[in-house]
Order: structure tokens, then C-alpha cells, then sequence
């Protein structure tokens, strides 16, 4: 398995490079950018990763990037480093869901848990994506009526209301579920209903 | 002389031709006119009148010349006229001085009825409350014809004299129109003047005439007569006369007469005049008292003529009879005293025979005497030969003591006021001065220093003194010395008492001694001494006392001034640390930033080798020691920041050096950079290449860009970012460096531009104000100067000067 990206934007070359040392020491690689521009050119989404970004900055500020990193849809765990903290500036870089706000000078060693624990919830993240997309790929695969099937036996229909719902005979929607359980790779009832609801697909979730 | 003689011969010989011709035509007779309105206007009224008498009398011509009051009366005198026809002043004028007769005298023709009197109008404005009777117009302005004129102004004076009213010294003002009185009816009308006189019907008139309206005037000291129904204030006189002069023709002048009073009023000559012809002469005696009153005209001299008009008329004789009397007297005298002399030079010269006698014995006998005179007197002549040589001699040295006096003076002028000289090279060389001046061997300046004496400039041919020696003041002759002291000269210690038993006589062996107090801001600061181990035998002016009080009063002077130079400075430093303190403050957290940078570069690289070391990963060993370096240059980094940090607050007096003012510019830059960053402000440098050095406090200037530079970023904080641009340019000339700074914020209004550099003005919300005002007086302190002024298309440009040079600017 791969090292895993930590990406440092400073402007400041001594404390960039500084900060590579630091972080490499614990088997962590690095990449430094010494604007905001820089580290958009440059940034690959689907390794996990964090950001160390410093708020002051030439261009684009450290909160504005974080901004800009959100409405590119991206959900990478941002650690604010500030030499000057103050709250308003606190609030702001929360609200916009940062991960961390520590100031300079800092220690190493929160630095560092707060970079793996950032980490950590973007590898979190990542597998939970990988795993939606599975379950999701496998609920495409339905077919309509077999979608519809479904919510309502995750709703707790049996499937008699169900066919009378559907105006089916039981016999059909037997058929149906059967097809959908493995379709969607359920053994139990109980497996299907947790799939459904860690699908990012909420239409069929009432 | 000569132009009257030919003038007379000239019109003498005119009279011959005339007479000669009236021989063969007709006798022309000349009617002299009183042209009181101009040439033109008297020959257009009178020639038709002219005509008539040369129609009614057989043998005549007449004719009208036309005369001015003054050549009227040389015309009468001459008897260039044979007739005149004028104004009752000017006639009764003629009538005493040369016996002028009125034969008739002219009926005016005034609103339909003839008058043969007239008179005069004294008005003023209707509205004019303040003048209600003659005796009201003391101290008012007044306005008539002309001085001369009898109707136009004479008669008004009597009336105003009558009034103890003197026209020329009781008016405020007395003004003189000229013909027409119309202008004096509108001057009083328009308030030009409080009031005035007119001839009598004039107001009448030009109310006919529609220029006026009489109601609009109120009349003063009016009279009613009913014999003269028209408006008027003074008495009345007759009316213009037609007279004869003396020698002219009685028999013509009666044919003329009956001429006149024959005249119908309807005739064209009477119209013409504006008369209805002619009446027996009238009593023209009114005006003759007129004129008596005012003491004018042939009264003039009234009072003055008897004894002097008699001796002039009859000085001939009297002076004839004086010359024979005096003749007579004299040849008397001299007969009577040629007898006397006569007689007394028979009995002096008997006399003198014999003291002659006499005389010559006495002389025998003094001969002898005489002689030893001669010698005696020769001897004293000599001895005072002498005593001149000696005085010369002294006058002499005199002289060329005042020379040297002057030849000093002159060094003490160039060494003062010399450019190149320090404060303690000026003094040095006028100890030096002092000493050939006043023959001494040493001379020093010395300052009180509690109870010791310090030696602090000191020159010398005989080492006494050593610069920087602190003496107890006991020990010094100077010590004697008080404010007011004059300067104290001991030519010859042994001479002197007190200065025998002193230590500097005793123990530094000094003969001679010179001290003058030397005064600093009115009190002692110390002493100049001047001195010698020899006693001084030079003699000392007045003129050497006044040098060395000069020498004193200069070097007092000029400590007095180092020291108030010194106080400003001081000021001044303490005001720019209050200001760079305040600037600190501002500045704090884009330092503290500023300082952050390297304290985490430097816990980062410790902190990676800690780890790396704990980890015993021994292979990393070179990458850690280049992580310690670096570590290392990080930490010296955030020193630097701290120096310079120190260096702004620090509190010293300022140290000028020379200084490159990029490198200044740069510091600033970098100072700022925090600052700089946080607004997104880009600096753009034009920096100009190899400036000469400035000599200047670094840390000053450093602070007054400082505060242009911060100026120039808070003035741009609406200025959108991406135009938020500073351009910090250098350059010089021959003579100066010049930094100027470029904004686009706001800009400078017109009205604030001076105000900007005023103590305690701001456009900010925070600062106390004082930033451009402390750096204004910053950069005069440098003989430099800061400006302001509002930049094309927005923005503003804050330029420094400093002068090129060395210390001495």
C-alpha cells in the first residue's frame, strides 16, 4: 500500500520545507506548494489525503482555497494553520467545515495526530465511497419494478400487502424479491435494509 | 519789457490807421464786454446793440470786443476800449481804480418783465433738515460761479459775512462750478454739495425750462420786495451798467446815452440782449459798499495804503531833499574836522621829535637784551622739537597697534564665520589669535565643573595646561571670576598681591594672566585665559579689552547655540521614538507573524530529527544534520527580526552615517511585509542604480517611510485588490535623493493637502495623527523635505528629499 498525501501550502519556503521533515518523519508523503493555485493544479482527488494550508497567503488565502476546495465538490479534511489566530477567523474556517485550527507555533506532535486522524477520516470516507458505489451499482442494476419491490419491503411490507399494493399476485412478488436479494447480495432482510440505508440513493428510501 | 513796448507800439499805430481812416469813413468806437459766458456768446448778444448805436449816431462805428474780468481791466488801463459794457462788480471795480462813469444801465428782461436790479439765491435741498438759516451752513459745503463773479458768488459772501460766516475758512467745502449755474443747481439737487448761490431768476428759469422743480428747494434768508418779485436772498444791486471811461468824448458818450434810453423794448438789439433796452444809469454805491465789506476788488488794500502809498508817490522828492540835506551836513563835517587835524599834527610832530630821541636811546639798550633772548628762545624751541618727535613717535605705535588690532579682528571674522572649521578647530585658532594678539604664551578655555575646573580646549607655546585636565577650582586665578567680571589682566605677577601668593604664579610659574568669563545663557559657563611665564610688557588698548570680550561673547554663543541645537534634537528624537512606539504598536501582530514564520520552521526541522533520532533510523544522519542547519539559519532569521525590531523602538540619540537608500527603501519593505500581505498589496520597486549615499539617522528615515508606506496600504483599503499597488521609486540629482511613494487609494483633496502634515490630523479611524507631522519634522532635521501631492487618475504621491552630502549638511 501506498504512502498516503499530505499537501502543504505556505509561502513561506522555511516553514514548507521545515514541515516536510516533520511529516516525512512519520512515513508520510509530502507535497508543497507555495500558493493555493499551485496546489489546485495539482491536486488528485481520489488519493486519500489531507491539507495543511496556512491562512495568510499572497492570492488566494488559505479559507478562500478551503472554500474553493468545497464547491469543487471536494470533501478532503483541511487543518488551518494561522501565525495569527483570532476567532472570527476560527468560526469562519469551522463553519466552512474544516477539520483542524491550530496556530503557529505549534507542537509537532499535535500536528501530527491531528494529520493522521485527518487522514484517517478521509481513508474512512474514501472506503465508505468505495462501498457506496458498490451498493449502488448494485441497486442500478434493478430493474423498476424490483426497485419498487424493495423500498417496500425496507418499509416492512409483507408481501402480501405488497401484491396488493402492486395488484400483483404474491406469487410474482415473491419472484421479484427473490431476484432483488440477490441482486443486491442481501442474505437476511436485515442486510438489505443496512445497504439500503448506507446508499447515498435516498429516492428509495421512504 | 520789450513784448509790451512793441505791443503798445503796435496798437499805437493801429489807433493812427483807425483814426486816419475814420478821417475819410467813420470814427470807430470800441465797446469792451464782459464775456462772462465765453467770446461767442458776448459778440452774439451785444453786436446787434452794436449795430443799433452805429445806426443811431452819425460819424461812429461800433463795435464789440469781447474781455475777460482780466483783460478788461489791462483793456481799460490801456484805453484800448472807449466804452464798457459789464457786470456791476467788475464796473464799480473800473469806476474806482480808473474812473469809469455809467452812462446807462440795462433793464434785464426776466420772465416777462424787465428788472433793472438783481440779485442773488442761496438754497439748499428741500429735504435737507439740517439748514434752515444762513447761520446753519458754517461747516457745510457750498458751491458757487466762480470767486470773481458778483451775482455768481460776491453777493452771497457779504450775506454769509453779514453771518460772521467767512466763505473761504468756515465751509467745509467751497467749490467753484464756472458758468453755466445750472450745474450748481443740480449739484445741490443731487446732495454733491449741502448748498449753493445762484444769480436771482436762475431757479425760476430752469424750473420753466422743466429741468427742475423749485419745490424741491428750500431758500434761505429769503427776501420779499415787491418791486422784485423773483426769488432771492440778498440784497439788490443794479443791473449791468454801459459806461464811458475817462477820456473817452463826453459829448459821444451823451449821444450814446440818449441812443440807449431811446431803445424800444420790442427792437431786435433788445431782444438779442435779453433786455428790454436801456434806463438812466442807477446808484451803483450798494455794490461799491459790497465790495468795502468784503474788503476786495479797489477795497482790497483799504486798510493798508496811507503812510507807504505816500512815500511811494512822493519818494522822488523826498529822496532829493534827503541827498542835499546829508551833502550839506557833510561838507560841514569835513571843514570843521580839517581845521581841528590841522592843528593837532603841529603839536604831534614836535612831540614825536622829541620821544623819537628818546626812542633811539632806549633801543641802544635793548639790543643787548634781545639777544640773550634770541638764544633762550632758541634753546626752548629745541626742547619742544623733541617732545614733538616723542609724540609722533608714540602716535606711531598707535597707529600700528590699531593696525594689528585691525588685522586680528580680521582673522577672528574668517576663522568664525569659516565653513570647514569644527566648533573646537574655531576656538583653537582664536586661543591662537588671542595669544599672538596679546603677546602670551598660552591661552586656554576652561569649563566649571562643580568644584573642579576642567581644561577644555587649550593651546600653547609653553606647555601649562593639558587638554582634559580637571583642576580643583582654588587652583586656577580664573576662579576670581564672576558673571559680570571685566577681563582681569595681571601684566607682571611681582605687581600684583593677590595673584604673587596664588598657586598658578607659585606652582605653574605664570608671570602674566588674562581672564574674561565666559557666559552661557546668562550664566558662567567658565573661562578664557590667556597667559605667559614671561611678564607681558605689551601695551593694552581699549580696542584689545573689546577682543577679548568679543572672543569670550562668541564661543558663549556658540555653546549657547550647540547646546539649544542639542535640546532640539533631543526633542525632536524623543517625539520621533513616541511616534515610532506608537507605529511599533500597529505594526505588533504583522511582527508577530512575522516572528512565527521561523519559530515553526525551526520546532519543524527539531522536531523531525527528535523523531527521526528516537527512531534510531542512523541511515537519515546527513538529512538530519542539514535539518539542523537549516534549523539553525531559521533561528539567526527570526534574531534578525528581533533586531530589527529593537532597533525601531530603540531610544538613542540619532547618529547620522552615511546610508545607501535602497537599502533603506528595502528594510521598510520588509518590515512591512506582513502588513504588506495581509492587504494584498503588490509593490511594485523602481529603484534607481548606485544612489549616493544620504547622511542621515537611518532608523528616522526608516520610520518616515514607514509611515508612507503604511499610509499608502491603509489609504487603499477600498481600493479593489487587484489594483492595490504601491511603486516605490528612487532617483537623484546633482543635489538631492528623492524617494517618492505611489498610491491608488483615495487620494488627497485639494483642501487637505497642506492639513495632511498638521499634528493630530488623521483620515483614519485609529492613529493619533502625529505620523506625517513627525516625519515632516524628521525630514527638515535633514535638511530635507516631505511633500504630498494627488496623483493622476487617483491616488496620491508622498515624496522625501534629502540633501547629497557629508556631515556638514
Amino acid at each position: 500500500m501506498s504512502k498516503h498525501n499530505v499537501y502543504v501550502v505556505d509561502d513561506d519556503q522555511a516553514v514548507r520545507d521545515s514541515l516536510r521533515w516533520l511529516i516525512e518523519s512519520v512515513d508520510l508523503n509530502v507535497k508543497t506548494f507555495s500558493n493555493g493555485q499551485e496546489l489546485l493544479d495539482n491536486f488528485e482527488e481520489t488519493e486519500i489525503s489531507c491539507l495543511v494550508l496556512d491562512v495568510r497567503m499572497p492570492g488566494i488565502s488559505g479559507l478562500d482555497l478551503q472554500q474553493r476546495l468545497k464547491k469543487m465538490g471536494s470533501k478532503v479534511p483541511v487543518i488551518i494553520v494561522t501565525g495569527h489566530a483570532d476567532v472570527p477567523m476560527a468560526i469562519q474556517a469551522m463553519k466552512a467545515g474544516a477539520f483542524d485550527f491550530i496556530e503557529k507555533p505549534y507542537s509537532d506532535q499535535l500536528l501530527l495526530e491531528r494529520i493522521q486522524c485527518a487522514i484517517e477520516q478521509d481513508d474512512c470516507f474514501k472506503k465508505q465511497q468505495i462501498i457506496n458505489n458498490e451498493i449502488n451499482q448494485r441497486i442500478d442494476s434493478l430493474t423498476p419494478r424490483e426497485l419498487e419491490v424493495m423500498g417496500l419491503v425496507v418499509s416492512g411490507h409483507s408481501n402480501k400487502s405488497i401484491a396488493k399494493e402492486l395488484g400483483v399476485s404474491i406469487k410474482t412478488v415473491e419472484v421479484h424479491r427473490g431476484n432483488l436479494m440477490s441482486k443486491m447480495q442481501a442474505k437476511s432482510l436485515s442486510e438489505l435494509v443496512r445497504l439500503v440505508m448506507s446508499s447515498s440513493r435516498t429516492t428509495i428510501k421512504e | 519789457m520789450s513784448q509790451y513796448f512793441l505791443s503798445f507800439l503796435f496798437l499805437t499805430l493801429c489807433t493812427l490807421t483807425f483814426q486816419s481812416m475814420a478821417e475819410d469813413r467813420n470814427q470807430l468806437i470800441k465797446i469792451g464786454v464782459l464775456a462772462h459766458r465765453g467770446h461767442d456768446e458776448a459778440l452774439k448778444r451785444w453786436t446787434l446793440t452794436a449795430d443799433y448805436l452805429s445806426q443811431s449816431i452819425q460819424g461812429y462805428d461800433f463795435i464789440i470786443k469781447p474781455k475777460s474780468l482780466k483783460s478788461m481791466k489791462q483793456a481799460v488801463e490801456d484805453n484800448l476800449v472807449e466804452f464798457i459794457l459789464t457786470n456791476p462788480g467788475n464796473y464799480v471795480d473800473l469806476e474806482a481804480s480808473y474812473g469809469a462813469t455809467r452812462i446807462a444801465t440795462l433793464k434785464v428782461k426776466q420772465r416777462d418783465r424787465a428788472f433793472t436790479l438783481f440779485s442773488a439765491v442761496i438754497f439748499t435741498r428741500y429735504d435737507n433738515h439740517d439748514i434752515n438759516k444762513l447761520q446753519d451752513l458754517r461747516g457745510r459745503s457750498f458751491m458757487a460761479v466762480n470767486p470773481k463773479a458778483f451775482g455768481g458768488f460776491q453777493m452771497a459772501w457779504l450775506e454769509l459775512k453779514q453771518v460772521d460766516i467767512d466763505p473761504f475758512e468756515d465751509l467745509s467745502a467751497l467749490e467753484f462750478s464756472g458758468f453755466p449755474q445750472d450745474n450748481i443747481v443740480y449739484a445741490v439737487a443731487s446732495g454733491k454739495v449741502d448748498a449753493g448761490t445762484v444769480r436771482s431768476d436762475t431757479l425760476e428759469r430752469m424750473d420753466s425750462e422743466g429741468s427742475i422743480s423749485i419745490k424741491d428747494f428750500k431758500i434761505l434768508n429769503r427776501q420779499h420786495n415787491d418791486q422784485f418779485p423773483l426769488i432771492h436772498s440778498t440784497r439788490l444791486y443794479p443791473e449791468w451798467p454801459f459806461a464811458k471811461l475817462k477820456k473817452t468824448d463826453d459829448q459821444l458818450a451823451q449821444k450814446i446815452a440818449v441812443a440807449l434810453l431811446t431803445m424800444l423794448p420790442q427792437s431786435e438789439a433788445a431782444i438779442v440782449s435779453r433786455s428790454e433796452g436801456w434806463t438812466i444809469p442807477l446808484d451803483y454805491t450798494p455794490v461799491h459798499e459790497v465790495f468795502k465789506k468784503l474788503k476786495i476788488g479797489p477795497y482790497a488794500e483799504i486798510d493798508k495804503i496811507t503812510f507807504e502809498k505816500v512815500i511811494e508817490q512822493y519818494s522822488y522828492y523826498i529822496l532829493l531833499v534827503l541827498i542835499t540835506l546829508v551833502a550839506l551836513a557833510l561838507v560841514i563835517i569835513y571843514i570843521t574836522r580839517t581845521n581841528h587835524n590841522l592843528n593837532l599834527t603841529q603839536t604831534n610832530l614836535r612831540t614825536e621829535i622829541e620821544s623819537r630821541r628818546k626812542a633811539q636811546a632806549e633801543l641802544a639798550k635793548h639790543r643787548d637784551t634781545l639777544e640773550q633772548n634770541v638764544i633762550k628762545r632758541t634753546r626752548e624751541l629745541a626742547d619742544l622739537n623733541k617732545e614733538l618727535q616723542d609724540d609722533i613717535f608714540a602716535r606711531k605705535a598707535a597707529e600700528t597697534s590699531l593696525k594689528k588690532s585691525s588685522n586680528t579682528l580680521q582673522t577672528m571674522h574668517e576663522i568664525t564665520s569659516s565653513r570647514h572649521m569644527s566648533f573646537e578647530g574655531k576656538v583653537d585658532s582664536l586661543l591662537r589669535t588671542g595669544c599672538s594678539c596679546f603677546g602670551m604664551g598660552y591661552g586656554a578655555l576652561l569649563q566649571i565643573k562643580n568644584n573642579n575646573i576642567l581644561i577644555l580646549r587649550t593651546v600653547s607655546a609653553e606647555n601649562i595646561f593639558t587638554r582634559g585636565t580637571l583642576f580643583d577650582k582654588n587652583k586656577l586665578f580664573s576662579n576670581n571670576l564672576t558673571v559680570d567680571s571685566d577681563p582681569l589682566i595681571i601684566k607682571n605677577a611681582s605687581n600684583d598681591e593677590k595673584f604673587k601668593q596664588h598657586f598658578q604664579h607659585l606652582e605653574l610659574g605664570i608671570d602674566s594672566y588674562i581672564g574674561i568669563p565666559v557666559i552661557v545663557s546668562g550664566s558662567l559657563f567658565g573661562y578664557l585665559e590667556f597667559g605667559s611665564t614671561h611678564a607681558n610688557n605689551m601695551p593694552n588698548s581699549l580696542i584689545e579689552i573689546d577682543m577679548m570680550l568679543l572672543i569670550s561673547q562668541w564661543i558663549g554663543g556658540e555653546i549657547q547655540r550647540q547646546q539649544a541645537q542639542e535640546n532640539a534634537q533631543k526633542h525632536q528624537a524623543d517625539l520621533a521614538h513616541v511616534a515610532r512606539l506608537g507605529t511599533m504598536g500597529e505594526m505588533a501582530s504583522g511582527l508577530a507573524h512575522e516572528l512565527n514564520q521561523p519559530l515553526t520552521a525551526i520546532v519543524n526541522y527539531t522536531r523531525g530529527c527528535v523523531r527521526r533520532l528516537s527512531a534510531k533510523s542512523i541511515e537519515n544522519l546527513p538529512s538530519i544534520v542539514e535539518a539542523m542547519e537549516l534549523s539553525c539559519s531559521e533561528a539567526e532569521r527570526a534574531a534578525e527580526i528581533i533586531r530589527r525590531l529593537r532597533e525601531l523602538v530603540n531610544k538613542e540619540m540619532p547618529r547620522r552615517e552615511p546610508n545607501d537608500i535602497n537599502n533603506i527603501i528595502e528594510v521598510v519593505i520588509k518590515l512591512l511585509q506582513p502588513k504588506i500581505k495581509d492587504k494584498h498589496v503588490s509593490i511594485l520597486r523602481e529603484l534607481t542604480k548606485n544612489p549616493p549615499k544620504v547622511y542621515v539617522d537611518r532608523i528616522q528615515i526608516e520610520q518616515v517611510l514607514i509611515n508612507l508606506m503604511n499610509n499608502a496600504i491603509d489609504a487603499m483599503k477600498d481600493t479593489p485588490i487587484l489594483k492595490r499597488e504601491i511603486i516605490i521609486q528612487s532617483r537623484y540629482d546633482e543635489e538631492i535623493v528623492q524617494v517618492k511613494v505611489f498610491d491608488r487609494g483615495s487620494g488627497l483633496p485639494n483642501n487637505m493637502r497642506s492639513d495632511v502634515f498638521e499634528p493630530f490630523f488623521s483620515t483614519k479611524n485609529e492613529g493619533m495623527g502625529m505620523g506625517l507631522s513627525i516625519s515632516r519634522s524628521i525630514m527638515e532635521t535633514h535638511n530635507g523635505s516631505l511633500n504630498a501631492e494627488q496623483r493622476e487618475l487617483g491616488g496620491s504621491i508622498f515624496s522625501i528629499t534629502l540633501p547629497i552630502g557629508n556631515e556638514d549638511n
